[in-house]
């Protein structure tokens, strides 16, 4: 079964549009939704979620359309965490734990707490002391603690140092030991959805410009640096995107298309991404 | 409902604190319009709560969750009746108090213009809830005060006409009151439906 | 069983687990009837996609050297001896390239490394 499965969705802003997203993730897998910001990230977010409405497609979560009466109680099995958007900041996580006990049929407080003391939160301070750090570490805690089968994280590890980053995705990576449960995660840092996701959709300017396996993208691309007189003899068709100076080009290139004796680079799927967002770029 | 008004009820710790300290010197005071200014501060409650939603954008998150588009606007309704109902009991129950150690008798007109105030500060909030869903917390707390300012106009210009038809006939004044509070909850529940109307409709 | 992985190695993720699962397979590390971590848990442990390591299993699967019991996991197949002579002689060719690309490089020739070959099989 798919964890979200979303056909032909489209949302139009004055100023900008959302057009034909097609999108499946499937159960017990973790997919990256990356794009600059702008590019339609939350918004999708929010669509899957019906937190605002959609003109046109249709969206399932969980294999329920978002859009039906029964979808309020799917959410019990949603975990979300948003960038920028939390309990009233002078609610400690103890408050926090009370109110979201009678909110979730399946609130496990040992669960919680655990969370509490593993990320070091204090139970009786209220969440405006908090650092930026901790009030994403609190949102994950009580994202994890009512047994969902999805999460939805919004920029869940921005703002957070390496280590506590690195130890987040480890969470989520745990998450998913269970094949039915699925991860959705957007960021805008490529680098952690390189380590743990295994597809990785990219939103630019409010269209879907792909939605691959991450551990395809690694083997296909790659990025080659040469003359601008050797660029000439590359086939354009290998070209994905490319950069041009003063001393030569740096192209983005489909490994299977381009002879070996062109010297392919180490490639991490942000450079991948970065070239594909820019296109053709003088410097 | 539960947790939002639990939610509401953490919020809201430090005003209700005060609320309860403000409750008890003024019940004890006898005389309508000191009472009117505990049941002010009481409808004002669900306004603060509001505030502090918008400010934490509770609201994104809180679409999230699994409640439903009644409970959430409920619940704010619900939060200003307790309040408005606390203050009423709290008043009658020091008032006797108060007639059993002074050895007053206990006068019914008393009980009566405590539930009047009530009711007028439910209808208030009825009046404003809707607005603080379509236009927001600011605007909303605007047009709060300018219900106050209009309320306590009239009660001042009206109330004295209104203490000499009480005292003249008793069954005037049960009619009257039960009318009154009839009026009051038809309002209300006309209140409540286009809440949430006006919230399923948001974007 | 060890399995060590490179981000910067030319082959795919699912090359290098196919082939290290595969040689401790030939070498013996791994025996006949071993279950092998399921799909899931080993690429959670190296945090890698469930996808690639599903890959590798099924080709490991389709050379004859696992075999999945529905239900229960992944096990060591039968040695193969024939699969496993071919992959030693594979590895014995590839020797053979090594050599004749250093013996180029110092100038030996056919008589010189035969000579060689004879003095280290007399030692053992």
């Amino acid at each position: 079964m798919n964890a979200i499965e979303i056909k032909n969705l489209s949302k139009s802003y004055p100023g900008f549009e959302l057009r034909d997203i097609n999108l499946e993730l499937p159960a017990g897998s973790i997919m990256g939704l990356v794009g600059e910001n702008g590019a339609g990230k939350t918004t999708t977010l929010k669509l899957i979620m019906n937190a605002i409405s959609r003109d046109s497609g249709s969206v399932k979560v969980l294999g329920v359309d978002n859009q039906a009466k029964e979808f309020n109680a799917v959410k019990e099995d949603i975990g979300v965490v948003l960038d920028e958007a939390y309990f009233p900041e002078v609610l400690t996580p103890k408050h926090v734990g009370k109110v979201m006990k009678n909110t979730y049929r399946n609130w496990d407080d040992t669960c919680y707490y655990n969370f509490l003391e593993r990320f070091k939160l204090p139970e009786t301070k209220a969440f405006k002391d908090f650092s930026r750090g901790m009030k994403m570490k609190l949102a994950i805690a009580v994202a994890m603690s009512h047994r969902p089968k999805l999460l939805i994280l919004d920029e869940a590890t921005s703002g957070l140092d390496p280590i506590v980053r690195d130890e987040i995705l480890d969470i989520f990576n745990d998450f998913t030991r269970d094949e039915t449960h699925s991860v959705l995660l957007s960021s805008h840092i490529v680098s952690d959805l390189e380590k743990i996701c295994d597809y990785i959709a990219f939103i630019h300017n409010g269209r879907l410009l792909f939605c691959e396996e991450k551990d395809k993208l690694l083997e296909e691309y790659a990025i080659v640096r040469m003359s601008k007189d050797d660029f000439e003899k590359l086939p354009k068709e290998a070209v994905k995107g490319k950069k041009v100076n003063k001393y030569g080009v740096e192209a983005l290139v489909l490994k299977s298309a381009v002879s070996r004796m062109f010297n392919t680079e180490y490639t991490t799927l942000e450079d991948i991404i970065l070239f594909l967002a820019k296109g053709d770029r003088k410097q | 409902m539960k947790a939002l008004l639990l939610k509401d009820f953490y919020t809201l710790i430090k005003q209700i604190k005060i609320f309860i300290i403000m409750i008890i010197i003024f019940a004890a005071i006898p005389g309508y319009s000191i009472a009117g200014f505990a049941m002010v501060y009481a409808a004002m409650l669900p306004i603060t709560a509001l505030a502090y939603d918008e400010r934490s954008k509770w609201n994104s998150l809180a679409l999230m969750m699994p409640y439903s588009d009644e409970s959430m606007v409920g619940s704010k309704y619900v939060l200003g009746y307790i309040a408005a109902a606390t203050v009423a009991l709290f008043s009658i129950a020091v008032q006797i108090v108060m007639s059993l150690i002074k050895n007053t008798p206990f006068e019914m007109e008393q009980v009566l213009s405590v539930i009047l105030i009530a009711c007028i500060a439910t209808i208030i909030q009825a009046i404003n809830l809707p607005l603080m869903f379509k236009f927001g917390v600011e605007k909303g707390r605007l047009a709060f005060f300018a219900l106050i300012v209009a309320v306590t106009c009239g009660v001042m210009v009206l109330g004295d006409r209104f203490l000499v038809s009480l005292s003249a006939s008793y069954v005037n004044v049960v009619t009257a009151f039960v009318a009154t509070v009839i009026f009051t909850l038809v309002v209300n529940l006309i209140s409540i439906a286009i809440s949430i109307k006006i919230y399923k409709k948001r974007e | 069983m060890d399995i060590i992985l490179s981000n910067m190695s030319d082959r795919p993720i699912y090359e290098q687990i196919y082939n290290q699962i595969k040689n401790a397979i030939i070498s013996g590390e791994l025996k006949e009837g071993d279950m092998l971590p399921s799909i899931r848990a080993l690429a959670k442990d190296l945090r890698i996609s469930v996808i690639t390591t599903k890959r590798a299993y099924d080709e490991l699967e389709r050379d004859g050297y696992i075999y999945t019991v529905a239900g229960k996991g992944c096990y060591v197949a039968k040695k193969n001896m024939e699969l496993i002579r071919e992959e030693y002689l594979k590895r014995i060719e590839e020797h053979i390239r090594e050599i004749q690309r250093l013996a180029k490089v110092c100038d030996l020739s056919r008589d010189d490394i035969f000579e060689m070959f004879s003095i280290i099989q007399k030692e053992e």
